[in-house]
């Protein structure tokens, strides 16, 4: 009989997107409705708790193998080692880059610190025009617009997407280095800040838009 | 650039992503301390190097420009005897050393560069890893149109023939109100599209009572294509171009990404918003992968509306 650990990584490897603790715990639990029998019913209690551990597991035991058991966007998911690339890298006949551009990633990570954000607070930042890099990021997925502030002009909001966690690796938002010296506005923008507030809140209470912030960034259940 | 003579192309210069960029780095080679800049020293520098771009014949951004404005503004107040300072503006209150407000712009700017780098990083190590047989977004091999598949040519074509049959009908010509959003049009695609399993391409017009509305319907078509919802196909030359809900397996292809993207510009806003609408809907569905659903291949879209689209499905098969 197949214990739990090997069943956990075959769902993992399954999966065509991250998987996260509750969405294997709700699998377990959905195979022993499907299927009951004995060994599915077993595991249907199975703690969030323990598939960690599980994890855990696997992932030491792959450390010296070819594969890799990812920790991304708040799920889990397999990936090739990353010293495997020289080789792997043939497979494909196009060369691949995710790479972006140095005003690019600057301008992803105002959006991502201060998501959600306006185009002129990306430009006050950088002190520089955004027009160009940010439609890059637009078309890569890696950011998306969260509606419109409720101050002046109605400036269009930007905030980072679930692919963007993905790519770059991210269990979450606040995986991000310095998350809480550079999330909050320092000087000046607390008048801004208050009506993104506000705006959030009225924004929250409409029933068609959704929740802003890092929520954003698990799946929903 | 292209005239540059090898006399000045021998002169090394770093870029800047921006003026900050290139304070930072006047600060960063004077070794002083980011708060206690020396104004004049900076200034002077800051100053020559735009002169150098200038002799170099590059385009001297305005942004540039308003920082040496900023740094002469700070210098000249400096020179001036306190008692003889124009009364500080009410935000300028607080902040007695005219460079503050510098100072505070170049300390989060560096923050937000050392971030940058921290997530090039990430890219770098995103770069050597692979996921099963799939891309995370369409690369360059995908954007290039294959055999079978429906380019730009032929949507363009598909979309005069609508609007010349627009033409003849008596109602055209007539004024309607502009009412229609693409994020109204794609909601109405994607049900139409998902009601069955093929869906003519001229079918999504049958409403259109407008050039204008003609125009909407054709961006939330190219909008769905890029977002991946639908998939277009052709089975010869000049048939009609069927539109299907994009089956969820299927390698992802953007053929006409290219071709729209200044008019996805302009729309991006709507879109964008009706887009975030259908993946807060889909997110309930998509949470668990297709392969574990009892039920038959069922797509993301459609298994919002099961079991009943199943049945409307098979009576149009």
């Amino acid at each position: 009989m197949m214990n739990l650990k090997g069943i956990v990584e075959a769902i993992i490897f399954a999966s065509s997107k991250p998987l996260s603790e509750r969405q294997i715990v709700n699998i377990l639990k959905k195979a022993a409705k499907a299927t009951p029998l004995p060994e599915t019913e077993a595991l249907q209690e199975t703690k969030e708790s323990e598939i960690v551990e599980i994890v855990q597991q696997l992932q030491t035991e792959l450390a010296e193998r070819g594969l890799h058991l990812q920790e991304v966007g708040g799920g889990y998911r397999f990936t090739t080692h990353p010293d495997t690339a020289n080789w792997v890298r043939q497979l494909f006949d196009e060369p691949r880059s995710f790479k972006l551009s140095a005003s690019a990633l600057e301008t992803l990570a105002v959006i991502a610190y201060r998501q959600p954000t306006t185009r002129a607070e990306m430009e006050s930042v950088r002190g520089v025009a955004v027009d160009g890099v940010l439609d890059t990021l637009l078309e890569r997925g890696m950011v998306r617009s969260a509606g419109r502030a409720e101050t002046p002009g109605r400036p269009v909001l930007y905030e980072t997407t679930p692919d963007f966690l993905e790519i770059f690796g991210l269990g979450g938002l606040d995986e991000l280095p310095n998350i809480d010296e550079l999330r909050r506005v320092l000087v000046k923008v607390t008048e801004e800040k208050q009506a993104q507030e506000e705006s959030n809140e009225s924004r929250q209470t409409t029933p068609t838009d959704r929740p802003t912030g890092s929520e954003d960034s698990t799946p929903a259940e | 650039m292209s005239e540059l003579t090898p006399n000045e192309l021998r002169v090394q210069l770093p870029t800047f992503e921006g003026p900050l960029d290139l304070l930072l780095y006047l600060v960063k080679q004077e070794e002083v301390d980011i708060y206690n800049i020396p104004i004049e020293r900076v200034t002077q520098q800051y100053l020559k190097y735009i002169e150098l771009m200038q002799q170099l014949d590059l385009e001297v951004a305005g942004e540039f420009l308003v920082v040496a404005a900023t740094l002469v503004y700070i210098k000249s107040r400096t020179l001036i005897p306190k008692s003889d300072q124009a009364p500080l503006l009410e935000d300028e209150e607080e902040m007695q050393d005219p460079r503050w407000e510098l100072i505070r712009q170049l300390v989060e700017y560096k923050k937000f560069k050392e971030a940058a780098a921290h997530l090039d990083k990430r890219l770098d190590y995103r770069d050597k890893i692979f996921l099963k047989g799939h891309y995370q977004w369409t690369d360059t091999a995908a954007l290039t149109p294959r055999k079978g598949s429906v380019g730009a040519l032929e949507l363009m074509d598909a979309l005069n023939r609508v609007l010349s049959k627009l033409k003849q009908q008596p109602d055209a010509g007539k004024f309607f109100d502009e009412k229609f959003t693409v994020g109204e049009k794609m909601d109405f695609i994607r049900k139409l599209v998902t009601f069955q399993d093929e869906t003519p391409f001229s079918q999504l017009f049958a409403e259109a009572a407008s050039r204008y509305e003609v125009v909407v319907t054709f961006l939330a078509i190219l909008e769905l294509l890029k977002q991946c919802e639908i998939s277009v196909h052709q089975e010869g030359e000049f048939s009609e171009i069927m539109v299907r809900p994009r089956d969820p397996s299927a390698p992802v292809r953007q053929e006409e990404e290219g071709n729209s993207d200044a008019a996805f510009a302009e729309q991006q806003a709507s879109a964008a918003a009706a887009r975030q609408q259908a993946r807060l809907e889909e997110g309930e569905e998509a949470d668990i992968p297709d392969e574990l659903e009892p039920e038959e291949e069922v797509s993301e879209s459609e298994s919002a509306e099961s079991p009943a689209s199943d049945e409307e499905k098979d009576e149009t098969v």
